[in-house]
């Protein structure tokens, strides 16, 4: 707060406020709580495939089929894998362009 | 305070309005739910035929209520028993990784402690067949070296659930727990052993006391992840499905207000128990 009423001390209007000192100093809570909501709705199965309707397909939704309906197992694990990179990657550059370390974000 | 912060009629007639919609979007779909449970009419849906309570308490074999049908109740034991041996054992490692990460020094304890916090940006699928693949092969290896079921309680069922879901609400207890410890004055601690306390005494008597909201916290936290977890659980249950795992099998059939019968027990008994986990000394943990 102090800093706000410093920012308008010194002059600056209100979006200039926003984008120079409120969202620079809120950049860490934006990146993890991004973070954390595409890793939710990425891994997530169960709003997908009830609200997805009939012909829908989703990730997720394969990979619970090659593991339970199927029995195929091998099929499903190089899906697994295929998610697994796929997020950890999103996450790594989500991590790296707003330079920050998964040790400080997630506490 | 200047002017601008605080806002003219407008900027607080948007911000209310906002809040409005943002939590009538969050509750409405929850309140037709609950209103739905108690609507005499045998299919989900409107309209409204008069208020009972059998999809509770019936034991009428077309229209079972939630107590009436054995399966169901014996779904929800089944999730109340696996969500409290996981609130038990992750609350303790919980514990133990606070104070092993907060206390003490060793080689390799930055990557550990990475390693530790892995499991909350992996996806729940990626998770469940991890496990289940790794536990039928031990399972397999185990049979092979010790005799036949030696290795069954690594078979989908009870225990490999638990272990499932320790997995990754372990790391939740553990954050919760080492935040408050990271608050706490070590020369509390001292003082109760310049008093004459011995280290552990200090510890629990001090310490502990210090720690008994995060660790509350932490137990409500693992009680609702694992009782309401589908993701994970769904490959590592055997026969007897979870409550998640039931509704969702029923989904798939047509369904009856039983359903939302359930949906409000849930609803009650997870809200209880989340509020209660932000009251007890009313401090963000």
């Amino acid at each position: 707060m102090t800093v706000i009423e410093a920012a308008y001390d010194l002059g600056s209007s209100f979006w200039n406020l926003l984008f120079e000192v409120i969202i620079p100093y809120a950049a860490p809570g934006i990146a993890t709580g991004s973070i954390m909501v595409f890793m939710l709705t990425l891994g997530n199965y169960i709003s997908v495939t009830l609200l997805g309707g009939k012909n829908s397909l989703w990730f997720t939704e394969q990979i619970y089929n090659q593991f339970v309906l199927r029995f195929n197992w091998n099929q499903g694990a190089a899906f697994g894998i295929l998610l697994l990179i796929l997020s950890s990657l999103l996450v790594w550059a989500g991590l790296k362009i707003t330079r920050q370390e998964m040790t400080e974000v997630l506490k | 305070m200047t002017h601008a912060i605080q806002g003219g009629k407008i900027t607080r007639g948007i911000y209310y309005g906002y809040v409005f919609i943002f939590l009538a979007y969050l509750l409405t779909p929850l309140l037709i739910t609950g209103i739905l449970a108690f609507n005499n009419n045998s299919s989900v849906s409107f309209p409204w035929q008069g208020f009972t309570l059998k999809w509770f308490f019936s034991t009428n074999p077309d229209q079972l209520g939630v107590f009436g049908e054995k399966r169901m109740l014996d779904a929800i034991s089944m999730s109340l028993s696996i969500a409290l041996s996981v609130t038990i054992l992750s609350t303790l490692l919980g514990i133990s990784n606070a104070f092993l990460f907060e206390r003490e020094n060793f080689v390799g304890k930055r990557f550990l402690y990475l390693l530790m916090l892995v499991p909350l940006v992996i996806p729940g699928v990626v998770l469940g067949i991890s496990i289940l693949a790794f536990a039928h092969r031990i399972s397999n290896l185990l049979d092979t070296l010790f005799g036949k079921g030696s290795g069954r309680f690594l078979n989908p069922g009870y225990w490999l659930v638990v272990f499932g879901q320790l997995s990754f609400i372990t790391t939740l207890a553990t954050l919760v727990i080492t935040a408050r410890l990271k608050r706490f004055d070590r020369a509390l601690e001292e003082a109760a052993m310049d008093l004459g306390a011995s280290r552990i005494g200090a510890v629990l008597l001090v310490t502990f006391r210090f720690l008994a909201p995060a660790i509350f916290s932490a137990a409500v936290i693992s009680f609702i992840y694992s009782f309401n977890n589908f993701n994970t659980t769904y490959f590592l249950i055997g026969t007897k499905p979870t409550l998640p795992v039931l509704l969702y099998s029923r989904l798939r059939f047509g369904i009856t207000p039983q359903i939302n019968a359930v949906s409000v027990l849930l609803i009650i008994v997870t809200g209880i128990l989340g509020i209660s986990s932000l009251l007890p000394g009313r401090e963000k943990t």
